[in-house]
């Protein structure tokens, strides 16, 4: 479940996006939890068309996912479709831009064109993709095969994916084995599915499998520029190093033949992109060396994750890193003990890990620096060097820790102490326990704790807010500049207001995706 | 609270307080001198060891009192929470070819290229007010003093 602000700052989102109605029927379902179409009309007191409509809008930009879910067993078993808001879907629609930025950096602007249709529609088929290509370049020839060939490049890359099916069917979760878990043992199917929540059991349950999921193959899409193409390499596996799973794709084929294949952005890719790009920023301090080897260490395994949040890279040994760090310009001049010693660097605090000749990037040591500082820095911030030693006191220490100690620790006055811990706890940024000692005398000790998951959460919450705030306050300036009669000083005004606000935006949602995504 | 104490005794640590206290009162000045001193003895991105440190002090005689390795090591983990020192365990190579591997050192940090703190740099991740927040309330975005100072710059 979302926090509070992260529910206020998606249906922000949606309001500004899609409008009022929309963002009625969304923020119903974000607080409510998935509902029927008859249990939704009843609570948000719209009209049946009306939600309909609004359910249309949110189901073809993949914010909402419709699924059936059995209830009871054998002949009592009852159907029913029910819709589910999807949070972090409609959080990625304040990220558009740096997702496209991504794409017209890697692949240029053709592709770009492509895929802003994508995103400006939520999903389209290849024909739609087409013809919208073709319509918006009047007066120059674009031939479909270009226009596929394009799309073919987006695909390769994995930046757009195949829709996930309309009305998956969610089995009770005693019944049901994740789709994507095909192996392990039984408790780690059954732990899978009790740790993850009912929207991803949905969204994975909905998704094309591996191998379909980014093959441009059927009949009915191969006719798009006017007639089969023999030589078509297409139909080959697009994203090659996936899965291959012989027995669904023999089924689902056979399927998609009968459909027309919708095609939508891929977010998981460009999130994992995203990840790699907050990891080279946080160790930038070590140096230019560090930054290139980890670039390369990156690109060499993006294709071996399986899913964005893991913990370690995949191995790699020295010369490979070499021969990856040769590929670019920025690395061509770099001897290899240029990149062995910037190893070394990396290797203290151990970000990348050597492991029998072998390296591997510590995903999570990275993510757990970069959100240890931003925490750390708010507590500088807002509440003064003395509360930042202390809280990094705590945060070392892991456990609970007596007042008298922490001020030991620290340097400070054991008196007033007691007023500066008092005060994070009261914002939630520390926890606390009082310990009754009896004997000759009572007295009361109080502990004190960095409790980082439920603090994580604060945070969270806290950049939710602000996020939102800084684009209700962005839309305020913008309106009262309207208002005004646009003399040449309010338009410098509001220039750099604009710049000030969405460069904080931009930075911001950085900051969220480290602590929601990353 | 005051304690009297005959002439020729002198009083324990525990309620003196230790090297640290003067009068009874945490002397800032003389900590803030050792940890100066222990930091010079560290240049920037370099490694130094516990007993590095140990001979530093000694060797400085800032200090009139002889401070124990723990008193040292105290001053040197308060570093730590400074963020001006970063503990770290010797990997045995590179610049800790010199300190057997596993064994816990210290390195400076560099604060120069960090990474900013992204919540920290705008009015909200500062503001006392934010729990009261809303976006049409008393305290809002849309009327926030602190958004004004940041943006009327």
């Amino acid at each position: 479940m979302a926090s509070q602000y992260g529910l206020k700052y998606a249906v922000h989102i949606i309001t500004s996006h899609f409008g009022n109605l929309v963002a009625k029927v969304c923020e119903c379902l974000l607080r409510k939890g998935p509902l029927t179409l008859h249990n939704l009309i009843r609570f948000t007191e719209l009209t049946p068309l009306q939600v309909k409509n609004s359910l249309l809008v949110l189901i073809q930009h993949n914010c909402v996912q419709a699924f059936i879910e059995e209830s009871g067993v054998g002949d009592g078993a009852k159907l029913n479709t029910q819709y589910i808001a999807l949070f972090n879907n409609i959080i990625h629609r304040s990220r558009f831009s740096k997702f496209l930025a991504i794409v017209s950096k890697e692949l240029g602007e053709e592709c770009l064109k492509l895929f802003e249709g994508l995103l400006q529609h939520g999903r389209l088929t290849l024909a739609q993709i087409v013809d919208r290509a073709i319509s918006s370049t009047k007066g120059s020839d674009i031939a479909p095969g270009a226009i596929r060939e394009t799309f073919l490049k987006l695909l390769g890359s994995h930046f757009v994916e195949r829709c996930p099916a309309p009305e998956p069917v969610l089995s009770p979760p005693n019944q049901e084995l994740p789709s994507s878990a095909k192996r392990g043992s039984k408790s780690a199917k059954l732990q899978k599915i009790e740790t993850e929540t009912l929207e991803q059991r949905v969204s994975e349950e909905a998704a094309p499998s591996e191998a379909m999921r980014f093959l441009l193959t059927t009949d009915a899409e191969s006719n798009v520029d006017g007639g089969k193409d023999e030589n078509d390499s297409s139909s080959s596996l697009v994203g090659e190093k996936r899965k291959y799973d012989a027995l669904e794709l023999d089924k689902e084929g056979e399927a998609t033949n009968e459909r027309v294949i919708l095609w939508r952005a891929n977010f998981e890719e460009f999130i994992r992109r995203l990840r790699h790009k907050a990891c080279i920023e946080h160790v930038r301090h070590l140096g230019n060396g560090a930054v290139i080897v980890l670039s390369a260490m990156l690109e060499a395994t993006r294709s071996a994750e399986n899913k964005v949040k893991i913990d370690a890279s995949a191995p790699l040994s020295l010369n490979s890193i070499y021969e990856e760090v040769i590929k670019n310009d920025a690395g061509r001049n770099m001897t290899f003990d240029r990149v062995r010693s910037s190893l070394i660097e990396l290797g203290c605090p151990p970000l990348v890990k050597a492991f029998n000749d072998s390296y591997i990037i510590d995903f999570k040591a990275i993510i757990d620096l970069a959100q240890n500082d931003e925490v750390e820095s708010i507590v500088l911030k807002r509440y003064g060097q003395e509360a930042y030693k202390m809280f990094r006191a705590l945060s070392q220490a892991g456990h609970l820790l007596e007042t008298d100690k922490i001020a030991e620790q620290t340097f400070y006055e054991k008196k007033d102490t007691p007023k500066v811990l008092y005060k994070l706890w009261k914002e939630e940024y520390l926890h606390m326990e009082k310990l009754q000692i009896t004997g000759a005398r009572q007295s009361q000790l109080l502990l004190w704790k960095v409790n980082k998951k439920n603090l994580w959460e604060h945070v969270l919450d806290e950049m939710f807010h602000a996020a939102l705030n800084l684009s209700l306050r962005l839309a305020h300036e913008l309106e009262k500049e309207k208002e005004l009669l646009n003399p040449p000083q309010s338009r410098d005004r509001i220039i750099r207001v604009r710049l000030v606000l969405e460069s904080a935006q931009i930075k911001l949602d950085d900051a969220i995706m480290l602590f929601h995504d990353f | 609270m005051k304690h009297y104490i005959a002439a020729e005794f002198n009083p324990s640590t525990e309620i003196t307080g230790g090297a640290w206290y003067t009068d009874g009162s945490l002397d800032s000045d003389f900590i803030g001198v050792l940890k100066a001193t222990c930091l010079k003895f560290v240049p920037n991105l370099k490694v130094a060891t516990l007993e590095g440190f140990v001979e530093a002090v000694k060797k400085s005689r800032v200090s009139q009192v002889e401070l124990s390795k723990k008193q040292i090591e105290e001053l040197v983990e308060s570093l730590v929470c400074d963020n001006e020192l970063m503990k770290v365990k010797s990997t045995g190579i590179g610049e800790f070819a010199s300190i057997p591997v596993g064994k816990v050192c210290y390195k400076r940090i560099d604060k120069g290229n960090r990474v900013s703190g992204a919540m920290a740099s705008i009015p909200c991740g500062v503001c006392p007010q934010i729990s009261i927040c809303t976006p049409d309330g008393i305290v809002s975005p849309k009327t926030c003093v602190y958004y004004n100072t940041w943006l009327d710059f």
